[in-house]
């Protein structure tokens, strides 16, 4: 809906930080051009150098924002993390706790 | 609840990470806690399901389960058991096939490939381990899959894989290695019920013993499958007409690998590839190891190349350890890459990429030292013979070196390792 020259777009669970990011990542991609590949790589790999809580919020308003190119290098960037670990590891670094009953919970 | 917390994606977003997650991962995120559980039990996460690994540890209950829960979506399903680093498919030209080694008791075994400890007994793929590929009556879990490789499954034999082949008629990329299934088998099957396939590698459990393939399926195989642009039928007893008509069948044929194949001289060669003949089209020809190969047949082809045939080749191999068949006599072998016309090649097509890697004569018994370069007792000097183009990348590559023993790694769908400056050639992606 557009009135006087701007539009309202609520973005009232993304807060400012992430926005700031967000809106860095859409910079960076708008560039883009063929001889700027590479530099785009290097960008996105530095991107997604954040703790996994900053990660978290970023695929959230990502999502929100339906921005897919996003969503997918957050995504991976977090399959990343938990790819190629023990069930014990993960539960480490994510800070899970074990919750099953007794009967559930195998292992491969 | 204090998982929501420190997890902060909703089951959605879970869903979409795990599904890029390896089939291994996914189980053992899936054991950290029940919301992952729940998560890693979404179809979206058996998209691919790769459960190959080392050592036998998957058994049929654990392929029955991946499948049922992919429900209708399983596109790739990799399964057996691959020795060594190699994880994936493999285009190295050392043979995959190896026995089941014998499984020990160990206290627990990790899934790490590097650290391969000997899983249960248990863990043995038997002959109705592709059976959930069929189930359900109509809506089998099969019609969807695109690739389907299978590597060292001892005991699945014609009948379950042409079972399971008949649950896939969408199958696009078929690997079959170790198997003990016979050529005119599965190739039959291939064509009855695959009409889509692309791409085909088959690697003989009984290298050279298998010469069973016969010119009507041959002609069964060219008719129904005409999409097919990949075919590596290697360590089989494939005659020159066989190959002939296979090669002039395929139209959009791009790579042919019949490495360790017995019988081939390459006489199947002569009077391909010119204008819009079919075998016009093809990029890759591997020919490793094939015992009966004649230099004659080879030197001929190259003629064929300079003349403006085949092209599109830019890989050939003609290593062979044991040299190639010289001219009238069968037992004398040709060792020396002489014949082949270098500088010709490089100057009219230096796109080209040839690899011909022989032993010196006489290597077998007489072993010589070089302080220089050697890996095993069986290396010898080599001597490369590198030029590159400035037009291009590639260049051409000629050995005299011992055959090494050692495989190189495989890369996905790419010539083998053995050309030492592989980082210049022009790959191949099927």
């Amino acid at each position: 809906m557009v009135e006087d020259d701007f539009t309202f777009i609520p973005l009232s669970n993304i807060d400012i930080e992430t926005l700031i990011k967000i809106i860095e990542y859409m910079k960076k991609h708008a560039e883009k051009t063929d001889s700027k590949e590479e530099d785009i790589k290097e960008f996105n790999k530095d991107f997604v150098k954040k703790t996994l809580n900053e990660l978290f919020v970023l695929v959230l308003a990502a999502n929100y924002l339906h921005i897919n190119s996003l969503m997918k290098l957050l995504c991976q960037s977090i399959a990343d993390r938990v790819n190629d670990k023990t069930p014990e590891a993960i539960r480490n670094i994510f800070n899970i706790t074990y919750d099953f009953t007794p009967e559930k919970g195998k292992d491969y | 609840m204090h998982n929501g917390v420190v997890w902060a994606l909703p089951s959605d977003l879970t869903i979409k990470v795990f599904s890029l997650l390896d089939t291994q991962s996914l189980c053992y995120a899936a054991a950290a806690c029940s919301f992952f559980q729940n998560c890693a039990a979404d179809p979206a996460c058996y998209v691919d399901i790769d459960l190959i690994t080392v050592v036998p540890r998957v058994n049929n209950a654990v392929v029955a389960t991946m499948v049922q829960r992919a429900g209708k979506v399983p596109q790739s399903l990799k399964l057996g058991c691959v020795p060594g680093p190699l994880a994936s498919s493999s285009g190295s030209s050392q043979p995959l096939v190896n026995c089941i080694r014998k499984s020990t008791d160990t206290a627990r075994f990790s899934w790490n490939d590097k650290r391969s400890r000997q899983g249960k007994e248990s863990s043995i793929l038997t002959r109705s381990c592709l059976a959930p590929l069929s189930a359900n009556g109509e809506s089998t879990p099969g019609a969807c899959l695109r690739r389907l490789h299978l590597y060292n499954i001892e005991r699945l034999d014609s009948t379950s894989l042409t079972a399971a082949l008949s649950a896939c008629p969408s199958l696009l990329d078929l690997e079959i290695v170790g198997l003990n299934v016979e050529s005119r088998q599965t190739l039959e099957s291939i064509s009855t019920f695959c009409p889509l396939i692309e791409r085909i590698f088959f690697e003989s459990s009984k290298t050279g013993r298998d010469d069973s393939l016969k010119l009507p399926t041959c002609n069964d195989l060219v008719n129904n499958c005409p999409h097919l642009s990949s075919l590596s039928l290697r360590g089989f007893r494939l005659h020159d007409y066989k190959a002939r008509v296979l090669i002039k069948g395929f139209r959009k044929l791009r790579y042919i690998d019949f490495s360790t194949s017995y019988s081939i001289t390459g006489a199947f060669l002569k009077n391909l590839g010119g204008g819009s003949a079919s075998g016009s089209l093809l990029q890759v020809l591997i020919l490793r190891d094939c015992m009966h190969l004649k230099e004659v047949e080879v030197a001929r082809f190259l003629e064929a190349v300079l003349a403006g045939d085949f092209g599109h080749l830019n890989y050939l191999d003609i290593s062979n350890r044991e040299g190639l068949v010289s001219e009238g006599d069968r037992n004398h072998r040709c060792y020396s890459p002489s014949f082949i016309p270098v500088a010709r090649l490089l100057d009219e097509r230096p796109n080209l990429c040839v690899l011909a890697e022989f032993p010196l004569e006489g290597s077998f018994n007489d072993i010589e030292f070089d302080s220089g370069d050697m890996d095993s007792e069986m290396n010898l000097p080599s001597h490369l013979i590198m030029s590159t183009s400035d037009s291009s990348a590639s260049f051409m590559s000629i050995s005299e070196s011992s055959y090494s023993s050692d495989p190189s790694s495989g890369s996905d769908d790419s010539s083998s390792g053995y050309d030492e400056s592989s980082d210049d050639v022009d790959h191949v992606s099927i």
